[in-house]
C-alpha cells in the first residue's frame, strides 16, 4: 500500500493511494494519511483509482480523515473508485458523508463548494 | 502460521496476533489466485476474510494463552465457504447491532462496519459454540464466470 502526497496549485492537498485498503494496508498509510489529513488549511483530494480492495478498516481511515477536514473547516472529495471498490463505499453510506465522484475535476469542483 | 494447501482447500493456523494478520492475508491471496474465481466472489472472499480475523483478534477477549485461530476456506462448484475457529469470547456475529448511520462527518463513527459488509456480501453465516471455542462458517456464492 503506498500514499503519495501532491500539493497542487490551488491549495489543496491531492492523496493518491495505491494497493489494497485491508487491515494491513491501512496498517502501513494511516499514520502518513492521518497527518495529511490534519493539516491546517488544506483541503484533500483522494484519487482511489489505484486501490484494488477497501474493507472497513479503510473505510474507517477515510471517515477518520474527513471528520478531520471537516474539524478545520476545510473539505474532502473522493474520486477514480474502481467498481468494486465503489460498492462498499456505498453499502456503508460513504457518499451521504464526503463526495465520491468519478474523476479529479469533479472532486475539484465538489471541494470549492 | 501454519498452512496446508490440498487443490480446492486452504487450512491457515495462527496464533490471534495483529502482526499475523499480513501474513495469513498473503496466504489467502496465494491461495485464491490459484482458483477460478470470479471478480465478485473473490472480492467477497477477501472481504469476509479481512473482517473476520481482525474481529477475533481485537474483540475477542480473554482467551487461553495458547490459543490459535484457525481459517479454512473451500472452493467447491457453487460456494466459496470460510470456517472460522478461535477459542476467545463466544460472539455469534447475527448479534451484531445494526451498522452506525450518520447524516453528516460531524456525527459520524469511524467503525461499526465490519459485520455489516460480511452479511452484505455473504449468502449465509452460521455460528456455533463447540465447548470453548467460536466456530463461524460464512458461505459465498460464487457468481457464473
Amino acid at each position: 500500500m503506498e500514499c503519495n502526497i501532491t500539493d497542487l496549485p490551488d491549495g489543496a492537498t491531492l492523496l493518491r493511494l495505491v494497493g489494497r485498503l485491508d487491515t494491513a494496508g491501512v496498517d502501513r498509510v494511516e499514520t502518513r494519511f492521518a497527518a495529511v489529513a490534519t493539516r491546517r488549511d488544506k483541503s484533500v483530494l483522494v484519487d482511489l483509482s489505484g486501490v484494488e480492495f477497501v474493507g472497513s478498516m479503510g473505510v474507517r481511515m477515510l471517515i477518520s480523515a474527513g471528520r478531520a477536514v471537516r474539524a478545520q473547516s476545510q473539505h474532502i472529495a473522493l474520486f477514480g473508485a474502481q467498481p468494486p471498490v465503489l460498492e462498499v463505499l456505498e453499502r456503508v453510506g460513504l457518499p451521504g458523508l464526503m463526495p465520491v465522484v468519478a474523476d479529479q475535476a469533479a472532486a475539484t469542483l465538489a471541494i470549492r463548494g | 502460521m501454519k498452512t496446508l494447501r490440498r487443490d480446492n482447500d486452504l487450512l491457515l493456523t495462527f496464533e490471534p496476533r495483529w502482526d499475523e494478520i499480513a501474513p495469513a492475508t498473503d496466504a489467502l491471496l496465494a491461495f485464491l489466485e490459484t482458483q477460478a474465481l470470479d471478480p465478485t466472489s473473490r472480492y467477497a472472499t477477501e472481504l469476509v476474510f479481512d473482517e473476520i480475523v481482525p474481529n477475533i483478534i481485537r474483540y475477542g477477549g480473554p482467551r487461553p494463552s495458547d490459543d490459535q485461530i484457525d481459517v479454512a476456506v473451500r472452493v467447491n462448484a457453487t460456494h466459496v465457504l470460510l470456517e472460522f475457529g478461535d477459542g476467545g469470547q463466544a460472539f455469534d456475529p447475527h448479534d451484531a447491532p445494526p451498522p452506525p448511520q450518520a447524516r453528516d462527518l460531524a456525527e459520524a463513527t469511524v467503525g461499526g462496519f465490519g459485520l455489516h459488509l460480511v452479511k452484505a456480501y455473504a449468502e449465509r453465516q452460521d455460528y456455533e459454540r463447540r465447548g470453548e471455542r467460536n466456530h463461524l462458517t460464512v458461505r459465498v456464492r460464487r457468481q457464473p464466470s
